[in-house]
């Protein structure tokens, strides 16, 4: 060792003290934290919408952050809550809202809802997406990247099977017909699955099954599972039927791969979120459709994506937190990221905007997308319910396999997530 | 003849296994060069059809890798000193003083060599929070002080310097600290270095540490970047994270190469448990 | 010491005795900055945990409550603890011995002054030298069921896809895959290592004798190499937990729990779930797990 790495040594000593940098005076300097679950690409729209509004509101400026997946977000929220050093915006899943809400870290956003004119501003958005911000009575999340799933199907498929391109499946009677003609087989192997339900972390395609036949999940008040109930339990058995006996799903499609999948034509039908027509446009070679999801009851997908949440606590930074929600949530910018992302735009008024007009013309199947909202429900969510959520992942995955019996196994997740609930 | 027949099957199935274990490093290199439609294509390509050096340049754009590179080189840096100034303290005393309780210090130095940071992490990050260290690069460094590993390396090294020197330096009144300086370190050099080296690629490529203690971007190193990364691209640009992959380990590779018989001494002391 | 006193006199006993006592300090305080490192970041953790496993400390209950062996009751009824449990010992129970006996071969291998033996030598150390985020990621695209290559070259070999990562039967076998992939080269080099300090006079009495290099090998060699494979083990026993990494990236933990280890376990529930008491209690039992089995490796190589 020579001096050479001593002064090396102190060097990087020294630039570790000085390295994590004191708050300006001013601006005003916002942390904001966003997950993006799609592809990427995205960043640089949400760069560029935290410029836009820094040459608007110079006394602000936006600094923002990928945090990584939902989750990943989630639980940086949570560390940074007991770290004391929470971002002043984020934005999170919209099942969060009752987590952080009770965990004190997100605040309620009543007050600065009301200087904007109350029920006024809140009518700006569509009512089902409304349905996921709310906890203990108030407000605490603005809709910002919000999806519901469709179904994306390959209408050459369609045609090669006999089926009408122009008329995808709206009944499970019909899909299930759709997805047997669709279903491909070389000998053992299967060539084009008929239709896919791709399962990732928040059981989304669970809640659209069970929602289409009418059920529900969670009880109001969020501290029992409603799996056991008929509406679910058929739907799951719906599923697995789907799988084992109309053989036309293969028992797992991880979240990513399903897109990837759809794109190679190893699949006719596929259900994914909104927010993957972007990718769609991007890779598919083909001529593809997007269909709202079927029904069996009713028409109720369930909502998804996230929130936009506020967790500064000095009331000059909230000021400024909330200027930028709100300016987020005006109908131009909604209408800039629904472009953008392939998320829905949340603000009504967006729809009407020249530049989506644009898009419906160039894409006309964003009309569906528009078309499910007014049907769309709320995502199950309760401040206990993450092992619950955990629980039912694994169920769905056992059932799909056909490694358990379906009502047993359901009773004996219900119990579990009942126990694991009560403990949160 | 057999011997021949013998060899020529050690050669096949060395061969195989080299194939085996460059696979995937190949793959890296030559998917960091693909365009973006030479991904999603039904037989992998095994060559790209042109070098897109732009996927470097978009990769690096796609998150703020500038930043990461220099908190990374930081925090190890940092870390290797504060290492190499804690063990060398500590091995001097272990290997040239004799005092009461010495056996039962070495035994707690070899202690330590089996309590990772798997196993403490939870409560050093509570620890961290009491002192407000979150965040910061203080957390990225507090736990790595003093390194087990180097304090019985240097100690072996040291114990290899003659009593002799010793005194002769004693008459010259260089004692002590001065001793370590000018005579100990300088004749442990290889092994010096050879620590220097591993410990610079361990904590050049920490994941789980980091992961557990950073938010913000700014602090963020260049594994947590790269997964950060790899979420947002994870569905389409597989092209940008194969570059993305090969810059963050490139410079670690190639330290590796250009001095690797230091990364081979390391073992031949470690190996030798007395 | 003579000659100390010799060159400075006996005039200032004051200062000498300074200087002596000083001296007999010194130990101390060089030892100061590493111990009180390890102290604080190595040992106090251990006793930490114990403590903080004895109570309830969650985003609920944000200051820490005794509610005694709670906790290890909950653990233990736990299914899911069960099968987190089976996978880590199936985990470790694979890779270490996978790593270690492959690392040993070629360091036999290698060692026989062959032509190219160090190309090879730096080519099978390189996966040590990866960062994990970097095999992870170079995994996740290898093993993609639609378009990676390992499913490619499957095709070539006339076999069907496997869902390496999405098949909850073969997920842990892949991680397994990649943990032996990303460390038997450290063995190897450990071996060679001490295969060359080996004495070799005891190995050409026996060549000379006729004995067969199998034979060779398992009478002379491999008990010379015992303190080697000892160390290696418990080396090995640590490396295992850089599965954390592979998992965190490429599974988190599933497909349906397959891959779920114990330490991605405690990382669950202490910082996705926010149950420290909890996750303190898993850690308590990973660690008694660990330590236990390195002493009984212990115990057994020092017979």
């Amino acid at each position: 060792m020579n001096i050479r790495h001593v002064l090396w040594g102190l060097l990087a000593t020294a630039a570790m003290a000085c390295g994590s940098p004191a708050g300006a005076a001013e601006p005003v300097r916002l942390s904001f934290w966003y997950p993006v679950d799609l592809g990427g690409g995205l960043a640089k729209v949400i760069d560029g919408l935290a410029a836009d509004f820094d040459k608007a509101h110079p006394d602000i400026q936006v600094t923002p952050t990928y945090t990584g997946s939902y989750d990943t977000t989630l639980q940086k929220i949570q560390a940074a809550k007991m770290a004391g050093t929470l971002p002043d915006v984020a934005v999170t899943e919209i099942s969060s809202v009752p987590v952080l809400g009770a965990l004190g870290a997100a605040q309620p956003l009543d007050a600065m809802i009301a200087a904007e004119g109350g029920k006024g501003f809140l009518d700006k958005f569509w009512p089902s997406m409304l349905l996921n911000c709310v906890y203990d009575g108030k407000v605490y999340g603005i809709p910002f990247q919000r999806s519901t799933p469709v179904m994306y199907y390959n209408k050459d498929a369609f045609k090669a099977a006999g089926l009408d391109p122009d008329k995808p499946p709206l009944s499970w009677d019909e899909l299930v017909a759709a997805a047997e003609k669709l279903t491909r087989r070389e000998g053992e192997r299967v060539a084009q699955w008929g239709l896919e339900l791709p399962l990732e972390a928040f059981n989304w395609f669970y809640y659209a099954l069970v929602y289409a036949n009418g059920g529900e999940v969670l009880s109001p008040d969020g501290t029992k599972v409603l799996w056991d109930q008929p509406p679910a339990l058929a739907a799951l058995g719906f599923w697995h039927d789907l799988v084992n006996k109309y053989k036309v799903t293969p028992a797992y499609t991880p979240w990513n791969d399903g897109p990837q999948e759809f794109v190679a034509g190893k699949v006719a039908m596929i259900w994914h979120s909104t927010g993957s027509q972007a990718f769609m446009r991007q890779n598919v070679k083909f001529a593809w459709g997007l269909g709202r999801l079927p029904k069996e009851t009713q028409f109720g997908p369930p909502s998804g994506g996230g929130n936009l949440m506020l967790y500064a606590t000095d009331p000059a930074r909230q000021k400024a937190a909330w200027s930028f929600i709100a300016w987020l949530s005006d109908a131009k910018q909604a209408a800039r990221w629904s472009i953008a992302s392939g998320y829905l735009a949340t603000n009504i008024a967006s729809w009407d905007l020249p530049e989506m007009q644009a898009l419906v013309k160039e894409h006309p199947e964003v009309l569906v997308t528009k078309e499910q909202l007014p049907d769309a429900k709320m995502e199950p969510a309760s401040a206990k319910y993450a092992p619950a959520r955990d629980i039912l992942n694994a169920l769905i995955k056992d059932v799909l396999a056909d490694k358990v019996r379906l009502e047993p196994a359901v009773k004996e997740a219900v119990a579990n997530a009942n126990a694991a609930m009560a403990k949160q | 003849m057999t011997r021949a027949l013998a060899r020529a099957a050690l050669y096949a199935a060395l061969l195989a296994l080299a194939a085996l274990v460059a696979m995937p490093m190949y793959w890296l290199v030559i998917s960091a060069f693909k365009s973006s439609d030479e991904i999603f294509t039904a037989t992998p390509r095994w060559l790209p059809a042109a070098l897109e050096w732009r996927n470097f340049g978009r990769a690096w754009a796609g998150a703020a890798f500038g930043r990461y590179f220099l908190n990374s080189i930081v925090v190890a840096l940092a870390i290797v000193f504060l290492q190499l100034a804690t063990s060398s303290l500590a091995a001097y005393a272990l290997a040239r003083r004799r005092f009461v309780g010495r056996g039962i210090v070495l035994l707690a130095v070899i202690g330590a060599l089996i309590i990772p940071i798997q196993v403490t992490f939870l409560a050093n990050f509570i620890t961290l929070q009491h002192l407000g260290w979150l965040d910061s690069y203080w957390a990225l460094v507090a736990p790595f002080t003093a390194s087990a590993f180097g304090t019985f390396l240097l100690r072996q090294a040291f114990l290899a310097v003659p009593e002799a020197m010793e005194d002769a330096a004693r008459l010259d009144r260089c004692t002590g600290l001065a001793f370590l300086w000018h005579f100990l370190l300088p004749l442990s050099r290889p092994t010096v270095l050879a620590f220097t080296l591993v410990a610079l690629v361990t904590h050049w490529n920490d994941y789980f540490w980091p992961l557990i203690v950073t938010n913000r971007d700014e602090i963020r190193t260049l594994p947590i970047g790269l997964a950060m990364f790899v979420t947002q691209e994870m569905m389409s640009d597989w092209n940008l994270l194969m570059a993305a992959t090969l810059f963050v380990a490139a410079p670690m590779l190639i330290i590796f190469f250009l001095t690797q018989r230091y990364f081979i001494r390391s073992h031949m002391h470690a190996g030798l448990k007395g | 010491m003579a000659n100390e006193r010799q060159s400075r006199g006996a005039a200032r006993p004051r200062v000498r005795a300074a200087a002596a006592g000083w001296r007999k300090l010194n130990p101390y305080v060089y030892l100061v900055p590493a111990l009180a490192a390890l102290a604080v970041w190595n040992y106090y953790p251990l006793i930490f945990l114990v403590n903080l496993s004895f109570h309830r400390l969650d985003a609920t209950q944000p200051a820490p409550r005794w509610i005694g062996l709670d906790n290890y009751r909950e653990l233990f009824a736990a299914p899911l603890f069960r099968r987190v449990l089976a996978n880590t010992a199936i985990y470790t129970g694979l890779t270490v011995p996978l790593s270690i006996g492959l690392g040993l071969a070629l360091a036999l291998a290698l060692n026989q002054r062959l032509r190219g033996a160090h190309i090879l030598r730096t080519l099978f150390y390189t996966p040590v030298v990866l960062p994990t985020v970097a095999a992870a990621t170079v995994a996740l695209w290898i093993f993609n069921t639609n378009y990676g290559l390992a499913n490619y070259l499957l095709g070539l070999a006339g076999q069907d896809p496997v869902a390496w990562l999405t098949d909850s039967d073969m997920a842990l076998t892949t991680i397994i895959a990649i943990g032996v992939w990303k460390t038997f080269g450290y063995f190897m080099l450990v071996y060679l290592a001490a295969l060359q300090a080996l004495p070799q006079t005891v190995l050409e009495a026996a060549r000379l004798d006729g004995a067969r290099p199998w034979d060779r090998f398992w009478s002379i060699t491999w008990p010379l190499l015992r303190p080697t494979t000892w160390f290696a083990i418990v080396i090995a026993l640590i490396l295992s937990f850089q599965a954390f990494d592979f998992v965190n990236i490429m599974t988190q933990g599933g497909p349906s729990n397959a891959t779920n280890l114990l330490v991605f376990y405690i990382y669950q529930h202490g910082f996705q779930y926010f149950r420290l008491g909890f996750a303190a209690a898993i850690s308590v039992v990973m660690f008694v797990l660990v330590y236990g089995l390195s002493a009984l490796v212990s115990l057994w190589f020092n017979r």
